[in-house]
């Protein structure tokens, strides 16, 4: 049996106090100064390390508070209240919320699952993912183990054309020639940032990273630089549009490329094929009304890897107030491949509002074999999406000087917990491979679907038939 | 020399952003950063004084009027830290005007904006400390 892919966290402490969801309001004046005190008595001793950084203008307190609102209800004279700061509900934009960055935030820093004690009181259906509920079938099937090691569950990927059937000749010789593949035990691959990339530290951290785990990175040309040659077996080089040079140093010693689609995509990959015939190549098509038919098309002229990448919101490009989430784009060019009968050979990335570790189990159970992360990443390495650097102004947590092996730690350590959460589902699955997972909608409820079935034909406009 | 300017603004007062601050006072006049708290209430002295040892000319709390606060007295108290923080700085021989307390209601951005012209004039008018106190 071959040894168990097993990722290691490392604790790794943020360099910047990170923004706090607590608000505690402290009316000190009215202290009694007495002996019982609350701050004192404080179980996390949250008062005793308070820290605030005069740069920043964040104080510990607010990040460190676990909400047991102990201190609150103790104090003899009530000269504590709490809230929420304000500073933390105007982290990110209206897709990447300030939960999902602290909840990042939380498991780059100890490569934990993030576990909600108080229970969820949320609502139980949203934009997006969040409209979608993985079913944990543990109630009709035994559950598979794979956290605590009594079962494998296997998470690693083919990344590639696969054949359709295979032949033999009366001596059991394959007559088919096998398409190159490349294997990663994870299926994540690092993205391109949309934002945010501050220079070669950041790059250094997430191709340190992915070589720690075993995965890919795509990488730009002119993002490209020699301190990236010792990281070549984990680079993806992702070639532009204009300027196509499939000589470029670049492409050297590396397992798999990627094009820019264009509608002479085709003589490119001739092109890269013929110089390495064992090098997988990819096309990076953008997700529109289009790219189902296009998908399907290069499927079946021998695609090997179709990147399908929605906006860094996950939305598909197209014109009007209405495009569809990654989801539901995913799932129709899934489909669409399914019934032409070449979605098995054909390999799917996906990318584009992957934000958290259930996100990666859902765009694989839409359709996807993999998927590709980019701000997950850089809100790894204390990103706080205040977007400041699209507008030239100064990172806040000065990611220009990251520390490429302390950047490096804090991917590795959140990818540890995304990889313990697809385990934690698989196993509650009762699956034990991450590829029977790719297209298992019965595994799961959409609540769109749910809503139409349910009240569709009261409130739907539609006679029951 | 740019003034350092903190402003630390009560959300439920004018909780202005740095594009709007931007609007005031153009970013090449002055460096001007905020921190929106819960409640002018929540600022501490230790705030205030961290501020201006790491180098901020003035720092400007903004709270709401008087008898507006959802905290019921967290303005008032913001106030009395002022006064403290100040004569604390007063006796460390850098002046009793570096910190400030303004008084404005949610919305009044014309408020806001003369608070902020004349914390910029102070600003300007006193120096940073560091020189000051040389």
């Amino acid at each position: 049996m071959p040894k168990k892919y097993h990722i290691k966290p490392t604790p790794a402490a943020p360099h910047f106090i990170p923004v706090g969801r607590s608000g505690i309001i402290d009316f000190e004046e009215d202290c009694l100064k007495c002996t019982t005190c609350v701050k004192k008595r404080c179980l996390y001793d949250v008062y005793k390390n308070r820290a605030y950084d005069a740069q920043t203008l964040v104080d510990s307190i607010d990040h460190q508070c676990k909400n047991c609102f102990s201190c609150i209800q103790n104090c003899p004279r009530g000269v504590l209240s709490k809230t929420i700061n304000p500073e933390f509900l105007r982290m990110g934009d209206d897709y990447w919320k300030p939960d999902i960055i602290h909840n990042t935030w939380f498991q780059a820093e100890t490569g934990k699952i993030p576990v909600s004690g108080a229970g969820y009181r949320g609502p139980f259906s949203g934009p997006g993912f969040d409209a979608m509920w993985t079913d944990m079938s543990e109630i009709v099937r035994p559950t598979r183990d794979g956290i605590h090691g009594r079962e494998y569950i296997s998470t690693a990927i083919d990344v590639g054309r696969k054949q359709h059937h295979l032949e033999f000749d009366a001596s059991g010789r394959l007559l088919r020639e096998m398409f190159p593949l490349v294997e990663i035990p994870l299926p994540v691959i690092f993205n391109t940032l949309p934002f945010g990339n501050l220079g070669k530290g950041i790059l250094l951290s997430f191709a340190g990273a992915a070589r720690q785990i075993g995965s890919l990175m795509y990488v730009s040309p002119e993002a490209y630089g020699v301190f990236l040659k010792p990281f070549k077996a984990q680079l993806i080089p992702l070639l532009p549009a204009e300027g196509f040079n499939p000589d470029a140093e670049i492409l050297d010693g590396v397992k798999m490329v990627e094009l820019f689609y264009v509608p002479d995509v085709w003589q490119r990959v001739q092109q890269l094929k013929d110089r390495d015939p064992q090098r997988v190549v990819s096309i990076r098509l953008p997700m529109n009304s289009e790219a189902k038919t296009i998908a399907a098309d290069l499927a079946l002229a021998g695609a090997e890897v179709i990147h399908l990448f929605a906006d860094y919101r996950g939305n598909e490009f197209v014109d009007g107030d209405n495009p569809r989430f990654v989801k539901e784009a995913l799932r129709d060019i899934h489909t669409h491949l399914v019934n032409a009968s070449i979605r098995d050979q054909v390999t799917l990335i996906v990318s584009g509002g992957i934000a958290l570790a259930e996100h990666l189990p859902k765009a694989i159970i839409c359709g996807a074999d993999a998927a590709a992360i980019d701000l997950p990443l850089l809100i790894a390495l204390e990103c706080r999406v205040c977007k400041r650097c699209t507008a030239g102004k100064s990172c806040p947590v000065k990611l220009q000087n990251l520390d490429p092996e302390y950047g490096s730690q804090r991917v590795v350590n959140l990818m540890c917990s995304w990889w313990s959460q697809l385990i934690e589902l698989m196993g509650a699955m009762g699956i034990r491979d991450v590829r029977r997972v790719r297209g298992e909608v019965g595994r799961a409820m959409f609540f769109e679907d749910l809503e139409r079935d349910t009240f569709g034909a009261i409130f739907g406009g539609q006679k029951r038939p | 020399m740019k003034p350092q300017i903190v402003i630390y603004c009560c959300a439920n007062s004018s909780a202005a952003s740095e594009e709007d601050v931007e609007k005031i006072i153009p970013e090449d006049q002055a460096e001007i950063r905020i921190s929106r708290l819960p409640c002018s209430g929540r600022t501490d002295v230790l705030y205030l004084l961290r501020a201006i040892e790491t180098g901020a000319t003035l720092a400007m709390i903004v709270g709401c009027p008087e008898g507006q606060c959802q905290f019921l007295e967290g303005n008032l108290r913001a106030g009395m830290r002022v006064r403290y923080a100040n004569r604390l700085l007063s006796e460390a021989g850098l002046g009793a005007d570096r910190i400030r307390m303004v008084n404005i209601a949610a919305g009044d951005e014309s408020s806001f904006a003369a608070a902020l012209r004349d914390a910029f004039t102070k600003a300007r008018e006193i120096g940073p400390w560091m020189t000051a106190a040389a």
